[in-house]
């Protein structure tokens, strides 16, 4: 998992706007944490999105919910999860969780994927030429899912309260574990 | 990815691409160019999307940069690999769902599987190698049908390369901006 810097650090670097709100870097080493969900896992926004400082739980859920749509439409999320389903080594799960983040956070079931303990863990990647948001994609084979969300409540939670956009024959189980845990 | 990296990786690619296009060159040496072309591209495309730990950058070097057919390579030779880390393996699935929003036809994936090689029983762009039939062939001889058999049709690669290299350049310019 990449280092995390504390969102006081990242806002000495960076100036803010007339609304309170940072721009992302031209590197886009800024970093806003997740710590009231417990996440510390670093959030950047490589295209120059704007963030809160404080993190996107730091927005009203009516303003959330439209920066969020804003930011990172369904439709696409869908069309990329649905382009992990047709490769050779599918996807037969994915959930959008963490929607209000600047990164498209997907948990994504692969079932040819080695046993993994450390499958909780995210991996960021840039946005492409295709898909042009930043990702977030916390993977593994479905064992090694329900092992981890068992493990931390956290992701549980962020699953039970997920957006299913692929489902195989995975996601259903999944979610339903997650409920269960989050419970 | 720093930008004058990533900008040198794509000059080369498209200065590949117009050696492909030179006037006077046999079907063999086009080819060889086209298809250095979209690895390169490939691997911009990869340099661009790779956001992994610092501490996973060699592996990222070792397995896909430094490497011939970086696709086919990945999801073949290494896939078992347990030393590659899951970063690594997700970036390779990211490419594939890029290249198949990118190209639909499939073009860029079929010419990355077309690796130049010394095996003397594999089609080489470069070096003679053995027909099906066990005849020696060096590449020259081959006509532009054959190469449009291995290959695919010259046209549509070309044109399949440029629209991808001008989409990896845009997404670079746009990360900049």
């Amino acid at each position: 998992m990449r280092e995390c810097r504390r969102p006081q650090e990242a806002s000495e670097d960076l100036g803010k706007d007339a609304h309170g709100l940072q721009p992302v870097g031209p590197r886009n080493e800024i970093v806003s944490t997740h710590e009231s969900e417990g996440h510390t896992a670093a959030s950047v926004a490589p295209w120059g999105a704007w963030i809160s400082p404080a993190g996107p739980r730091a927005l009203s859920a009516p303003l959330l919910e439209r920066y969020s749509s804003f930011v990172i439409p369904r439709a696409n999320v869908e069309e990329l999860a649905r382009a992990h389903a047709a490769l050779e080594e599918p996807t037969t799960a994915a959930i959008w969780i963490h929607r209000a983040r600047p990164e498209a956070w997907l948990v994504e079931v692969i079932p040819t994927m080695a046993p993994d303990e450390h499958a909780d863990e995210p991996v960021f990647l840039n946005p492409g030429a295709g898909f042009r948001f930043p990702l977030a994609i916390i993977a593994g084979n479905r064992a090694s899912l329900e092992a981890a969300l068992r493990r931390n409540t956290d992701l549980a939670r962020a699953v039970a309260d997920g957006d299913v956009v692929v489902d195989a024959g995975d996601a259903q189980p999944l979610l339903e574990l997650a409920r269960q845990l989050a419970a | 990815m720093s930008d004058p990296r990533l900008r040198a990786w794509l000059r080369q690619a498209r200065a590949d691409w117009n050696a492909g296009q030179a006037d006077g060159i046999g079907p063999c040496h086009r080819r060889y160019w086209l298809q250095q072309a979209c690895e390169k591209g490939i691997k911009a495309l990869g340099l661009i999307l790779w956001r992994g730990h610092a501490a996973e950058d060699g592996l990222f070097r070792h397995y896909f940069l430094a490497r011939h057919s970086p696709l086919r390579h990945l999801a073949t030779e290494v896939a078992g690999d347990p030393a590659v880390p899951r970063s690594l393996r997700l970036v390779l699935r990211e490419l594939q769902a890029e290249l198949a929003k990118l190209d639909g036809a499939g073009v860029l994936k079929r010419v990355d599987a077309t690796t130049p090689t010394m095996d003397p029983t594999d089609v080489s762009y470069r070096y003679p190698f053995q027909s099906a039939e066990g005849v020696d062939v060096a590449p020259i001889d081959w006509t532009e049908a054959e190469w449009d058999a291995y290959q695919g049709n010259a046209a549509g690669v070309i044109g399949a390369i440029d629209r991808f290299l001008r989409a990896v350049d845009n997404r670079r310019i746009a990360a900049r901006a």
